[in-house]
This record gives structure tokens, C-alpha cells and sequence, in this order.
């Protein structure tokens, strides 16, 4: 019988309601149900919390996150990790996973290319895990992994509507509606977005455009052993600056279609059974009044492109507690084709291979030292073959140690561990091409690392700080480096409840990365404070993202501030301002002058647009 | 949903809702909440809604078993507590309701409808109760 038998009922007057429900919070709050401590070192946006930020894209939330930000790449799409100068995509280790499934865009790489700035409406929780992602989840190697949780029925039956409107003809419309029925639980989402942002100013009489419109629907029927997804999006994209190499594109857009299912079985109590179908159409114009970037070397001064990929992924995995051991231990695929891919003047574009496979083996070991105590090893191998002689085949080894310790305020976690990276398909295809990206085209990059964090839970509030030491060997994407980079990153994070409604939250980060891109030291300094109140009907939010690095010395900030009035329990009108300040950090675009091959001032992008927008929203 | 911190509410709401029982007869259908009832000494499940002392109200055919029971039974005194906000607009014999909001548990109380039970809420409940919905 739980200690709760022993509970008399002199002790449960004497504890204040308040006290009882923030409990009940926190214990119930359905990202208990998902974390993974051993998956890596965690930083999570619950429900509340994202509710209270008023977040309605991925976007929102990336940009509160430590180590990377959210920055977009030349083309408009989300690139944390961008250099801003021309490789096509640089985020390919920071993965993206619904529900547990990953999202990707096979040849492209990371499924974050496209849902980077998703709507998350559907969503109700959001976990972060750095540096040390858990062999059990990965096909494919990370330093980072995004897992986005849907609402389940038991907190959110019925049906919403959800309309927005703001700065620049901005708008949005989402509806979701879940329930449970004979025991299926099952959600469908779909937002429509139509996004009116900033234009940039590139001295010609037509500056950058960055608009989209986007069609999204996400969707789950589960069981206790089965699970089914569907993802659909179709984003119609102004592409920036696209493949001009001085950003004066006279035609820059890019659309996409995506498809995304996936089915999961649990059977025979230890087994799992996993596939996942991902699909990406593109169509690309592009057009300039000089060379383009990449195809300018054939095609002269347009692009006008269409491509097709297709990614199966599959994995059978065994998971079992014997004795004070959890083994873990499975086999996974991934097949990535491109069906095509093609430009309307030459026909079939033809590359050095149009397919690469990926085949993983993985063992792990969580060993309970004793009840707050757990010891971790885990081993992947992996080995990527691609269909053509001209490409390497790869082997890649993941090795990881780790302790953690739970106590019931302190926490503690440590990580030694050893992890290889390949360049996604695209890329190597440039790379044996004529651009060379890296100056030799088949090296795997080497990431060691020791991690340490260490937690205190005090009865109003929670201190986090994390230690980080890392060192790259033969980095790709170096951008002139050579690859070498060692970085030293620390996050501290302090969270204060006043009450049930009330918190504070704050976060300071530290990074000094030495021998990075051409630079001898780097230092990057980022935080933010964030206040949610509510009195009466109201709720309030304040949020300040601060950034600053050793390159420029120039302090950003970027406000954001909003006012909900619950008018009712079912209906609820919310004031937001992003970026009220007009100071969030900004990302360089590079250019190059066509008239000369030099590199040209950049152009300064904030991926934060200045933005009121107003939102009603109605349950029921 | 965590047995610990789920009986702390409830034996806190039977406190106020039933007071001075030493066993509170509860009548509930729902498979995980008699899961985490059966875990407490001070429970007892109640057979039928007559035997109950509070009643939760997990979805509208509970409702209508109290319905159906109270024009037999028109003076019946069980304490009916919904886990929806539906389910306490649904009917005037729900006094209150504890429930999900965006991520946020709320606790809800009609004051006519305590008042009807003779029941009087103490000082710390002020910000869960209302005049109406």
C-alpha cells in the first residue's frame, strides 16, 4: 500500500489546496510520461509553458533554446546552425521526431529543413535533448534531437478553433479536434498559415522576400500497442535570396510538398516494430541577371527545377528489464532515393548516386547502481552505402558512457562519449561535384565530448546549470576551418514558481569555441527572463531573448509581450507583440559581387519579425 | 495518472465534500480512477449510486444513472464532482469539477450548488468557487 495509506486527515487540512494542485501539476503533466533522463541532458517546454508563451510555431520555441537559436538560412528555411554563407543546408544533425518518430527529409537530410518553423498547435509538449541523444531513438547519428509530443485526448477532447491575424496581412487557421473511443485514442489537426513578413532591403527597387503559405495537417490513431501517424504539408515559399549570389534574384521560390506516415507495434511485451514512409516534392525558380550559385556553372542565370525523394525507414527493437539492467538492443534502417530530379531546359539533372541506405545495429545497458543511481553504456554501428562507385561507403561508431543520479532535490548527470558524423546525401553530391564544400570529400567527422549537469528542486524553484566540453576532428561544413574546433558551452537555468498561476523563468548561456569557420576564438553570450501572470481573467506574459558574441559586441534583444483575456472558460482573446523592440538578433547573409568573386558586405536579417497579431480561440 | 498526488486532491476535496467520514463510499466507472482509488484505506467503492457518498462524473452516462436514480430517489444526498467542465454545465447537481485547461489542472465550485448540500467551503478554496458558470 502506497505511503498515502498513511496519510491521516489532520495532515491533508493542514496542506493548502494551492499546494495539492501544483503537485498535481507536475506529477500529471503528460511530459512525465515521455521524458527519457538517459536520452541526453534535457530542457523542456511543457504545456503551461508553451500555452503561456503563447507559442504557435516551433520557431517560437527554438529561438529560447541554448546552443543554437533559430536562424534561417539564404533560402528562407530554418537553418539553426547556419554559417549564412552558401552550403546548401548545415542543420543536419539536429534532429526532428514526433511522437517518437522521426521526421526527415532523407535526402535533404533533417526533417527541420521543413518543420523548423512548424505550426505546433497539435502539440502539447516539447523536449530538447543535447549533445548525447539516446542510441534507442536515432537512425542516423545527432548531436540534438527535437521530440514534439502531441495532446492526448484525456486533456484535450473536443474540439478547437483557433483563428490569428497581425502585422502585414499575417493570418493564420487551425482547428483540432481528439477523443477516445473502445479504447482508441485519435487527434487531427490542420492549420492553414499565411505568413507576410518583412522585406529586405538589398539596395535594388526590389528587396528579399520571405512569405509562404502553408497547408498542414497532422494526425494519430493509437492503441496501447499500435500506433499510426499522417503529416501533410504543402509550403508555397518566397526563397530569400535563393541561389543569386549577390541576393538581387528577380525569381526566388521554392514550394514543397511533404508526406509523412508511420506505424508502430508493440508485441510479445519486450518487442517493437517501427516503419515510416517520408516523401518530398520540390519545385524550384529561380532566376537572376547574373551566374546562379551551384547551376550557373551549366544552366547560366536560371533554375527552374523540380525533385522527388523518398525515404523508408524501419527498425525492430527489444527492450528488457532483467535484474537491475535495461537492455536495449535493435536494428534499423533507412533507405533514401531520389526519384528525381530535374530541370526543365536539360531534363534529368544527372548526380554521382541517387541512393543511400543506412543500416544501424545498437546495444545499451542502463545499469541501476541502486534506486537514484544509474550507470549507461551504449554502442551504434552504422554503415551507409551509396549506389555508386565514385561514393565511399561509410562506417560510423557511436560509443556513450553515463551516470546519472535522482535524488529528491539534487540531480546529476554525466556523459564520456565518442560520435561520427556523414554529410546528408545532397551535400556529398556537391561535394564530388564541382563544390567543393570539404576539402576532402569523404571524411567523417569525430565528436568527442564530456558532458556534466547538475540540479536542484527547491520548493518554489528549480537551478540547472550544464557543462559541456566538446571537440570536433575534420568538422564538415568548416567554411575555410579546418575542422578542428574544441568548444566549451555552459547553460544555467533558474525557474521560480510564486504560485499555482505565477513564474518566473531565466537562462543564461555560454559558449567559447576556439578554432572555428576562420576564426581563432569565438564567444557567444544568449539568455533570456520571462514572466507569466495571471489575475482574474487575465493572463500576461513578458519575454526578453537576449543575444550577444565576440564577432560584432552588439546586444539584441528581442521582447516579447502578450495579454490573454479568458472570456470565457471556453473562449479566450489574446494581445501578442513579437520583437516589439525591433532588436532581435539578426543573421548575416553573405553575397558575392558577380563582377569581381569578392565577398560583399552582408545583409543583416533578423529571422524574428516585428509583429502584433491579435487571436481568438473557442473550445468545445 | 500519478496515484500519489491524485489521492492528495481528492482526500483533500472529501474533507470538505463529506465531511467527518472515516470511509467515503465513491461511485466512479472509470477504470483509472478506481485504479488509483483502490490504492487509499479511506475508500470504498460504492455499488450503485444510493450507496454513494460523492460521485464522480466521468462522462454524460453517469449523469444520466443520477438522473434516473433521483426520480426514484429525489432526496438523495450523494455529492456529484465531474472531471469535465462540460459535465459540471451539463447538469445542476455537479458542485464542482476539477479538470484540464491548456496544460493547467482548475478546480471549480458553483457556490448556489454547495449551497444547496449545505456545504461551506473554508477560506483557501475562495479562489475555486463561483456565484455561476
Amino acid at each position: 500500500m502506497l505511503a498515502i495509506g498513511f496519510l491521516s486527515m489532520q495532515m491533508l487540512h493542514g496542506e493548502a489546496m494551492d499546494t495539492l494542485l501544483k503537485e498535481y501539476k507536475d506529477k500529471n503533466d503528460l511530459s512525465q510520461r515521455t521524458i527519457d533522463e538517459n536520452k541526453g541532458h534535457l530542457i523542456l517546454f511543457t504545456r503551461d509553458r508553451l500555452e503561456r508563451m503563447h507559442a504557435k510555431t516551433l520557431k517560437d520555441v527554438l529561438k529560447m533554446t541554448p546552443f543554437i537559436y533559430y536562424h534561417e538560412n539564404r533560402y528562407g528555411l530554418p537553418d539553426p546552425l547556419t554559417s549564412s554563407l552558401f552550403e546548401p543546408y548545415r542543420s543536419n544533425f539536429i534532429r526532428l521526431f514526433i511522437d517518437g518518430v522521426e521526421i526527415t527529409q532523407g535526402w535533404l537530410g533533417s526533417g527541420v529543413v521543413l518543420y523548423g518553423d512548424m505550426d505546433i498547435n497539435f502539440a502539447d509538449h516539447i523536449e530538447f535533448y543535447y549533445m548525447t541523444p539516446s542510441l534507442e531513438t536515432s537512425v542516423e547519428p545527432a548531436y540534438m534531437t527535437i521530440f514534439i509530443y502531441s495532446k492526448e485526448p484525456e486533456q484535450d477532447s473536443g474540439t478547437s478553433l483557433d483563428v490569428l491575424a497581425g502585422s502585414r496581412g499575417y493570418n493564420v487557421q487551425d482547428v483540432n479536434y481528439g477523443g477516445k473511443e473502445n479504447g482508441v485514442s485519435y487527434m487531427l489537426n490542420v492549420s492553414r498559415t499565411q505568413e507576410k513578413r518583412e522585406r529586405i532591403d538589398n539596395g535594388t527597387e526590389h528587396p528579399l522576400k520571405r512569405d509562404f503559405e502553408r497547408l498542414q495537417l497532422m494526425g494519430y490513431a493509437k492503441t496501447d500497442t499500435q500506433t499510426f501517424h499522417i503529416q501533410l504539408m504543402q509550403k508555397n515559399t518566397d526563397a530569400l535570396a535563393g541561389l543569386s549570389m549577390d541576393a538581387t534574384p528577380e525569381v526566388s521560390e521554392i514550394d514543397y510538398q511533404n508526406i509523412h506516415l508511420d506505424y508502430r507495434y508493440k508485441f510479445a511485451s519486450y518487442w517493437q516494430l517501427q516503419f515510416a514512409y517520408d516523401m518530398l516534392n520540390t519545385d524550384i525558380r529561380m532566376s537572376d541577371d547574373n551566374p546562379l550559385l551551384y547551376s550557373g556553372v551549366l544552366l547560366g542565370n536560371d533554375f527552374y527545377g523540380k525533385s522527388k525523394n523518398s525515404t523508408y525507414s524501419g527498425e525492430l527493437t527489444y527492450t528488457r528489464q532483467w535484474g537491475n539492467h535495461r537492455i536495449a538492443t535493435g536494428i534499423k534502417g533507412r533507405i533514401k532515393k531520389l526519384d528525381y530530379f530535374k530541370e526543365k531546359r536539360v531534363g534529368n539533372v544527372p548526380l554521382i548516386f541517387d541512393r543511400e541506405d543506412i543500416w544501424s545495429v545498437f546495444f545499451q545497458d542502463q545499469y541501476h547502481i541502486s534506486k537514484n543511481k544509474l550507470l549507461n553504456v551504449g554502442v551504434e554501428y552504422s554503415r551507409i552505402c551509396r549506389n555508386s562507385p565514385r561514393a565511399n561507403d561509410d562506417d560510423l561508431l557511436q560509443i556513450r558512457l553515463g551516470y546519472i543520479y535522482s535524488g529528491e532535490k539534487w540531480r546529476y548527470k554525466a556523459y564520456l562519449y565518442r560520435s561520427m558524423f556523414a554529410l546528408d546525401p545532397f551535400s556529398t553530391t556537391l561535394n564530388l561535384s564541382t563544390f567543393n564544400l570539404h576539402k576532402d570529400p569523404h571524411t567523417l567527422q569525430k565528436t568527442w565530448g564530456v558532458t556534466q549537469e547538475l540540479g536542484f528542486d527547491g520548493e518554489h524553484y528549480s537551478a540547472n546549470v550544464m557543462l559541456f566540453l566538446l571537440q570536433d576532428k575534420d568538422g564538415l561544413l568548416q567554411n575555410g576551418g579546418d575542422g578542428n574546433t574544441r568548444y566549451l558551452t555552459t547553460v544555467f537555468q533558474y525557474n521560480y514558481r510564486f504560485d499555482l498561476e505565477n513564474r518566473m523563468d531565466l537562462q543564461l548561456y555560454y559558449a567559447n569555441y576556439k578554432d572555428i569557420f576562420t576564426l581563432d576564438r569565438l564567444e557567444d553570450y544568449s539568455g533570456y527572463l520571462t514572466f507569466s501572470n495571471t489575475y482574474g481573467q487575465f493572463d500576461f506574459y513578458n519575454g526578453v531573448v537576449w543575444h550577444q558574441n565576440s564577432i560584432d559586441d552588439k546586444n539584441y534583444f528581442d521582447w516579447t509581450s502578450s495579454v490573454s483575456w479568458n472570456i470565457h472558460e471556453n473562449l479566450t482573446l489574446t494581445l501578442k507583440g513579437e520583437n516589439l523592440l525591433d532588436k532581435a538578433k539578426k543573421t548575416d547573409l553573405y553575397r558575392i559581387d558577380p563582377a569581381t568573386g569578392t565577398l560583399m558586405p552582408p545583409l543583416k536579417i533578423s529571422p524574428i519579425d516585428r509583429r502584433v497579431s491579435i487571436e481568438l480561440e473557442y473550445l468545445f | 495518472m500519478d496515484i500519489k498526488s491524485t489521492l492528495k486532491v481528492y482526500n483533500k476535496l472529501f474533507s470538505i465534500l463529506v465531511p467527518n467520514k472515516q470511509t467515503v463510499h465513491v461511485y466512479v466507472d472509470d477504470p483509472d480512477y478506481r485504479e488509483i482509488f483502490s490504492k487509499a484505506d479511506n475508500i470504498a467503492f460504492a455499488r450503485d449510486i444510493g450507496e454513494a457518498d460523492f460521485v464522480l462524473v466521468t462522462d454524460p452516462s453517469i449523469l444520466r444513472q443520477f438522473q434516473s436514480w433521483k426520480q426514484t430517489h429525489p432526496h438523495t444526498s450523494a455529492i456529484l464532482f465531474a472531471t469535465k467542465y462540460s459535465l459540471l454545465e451539463a447538469n445542476k447537481d455537479v458542485v464542482g469539477a476539477l479538470y484540464w485547461r491548456k496544460g493547467r489542472p482548475q478546480l471549480l465550485f458553483l457556490l448556489p450548488r454547495l449551497k444547496a448540500h449545505h456545504i461551506r467551503l473554508p477560506d483557501e478554496f475562495s479562489n475555486y468557487a463561483v456565484p455561476s458558470l
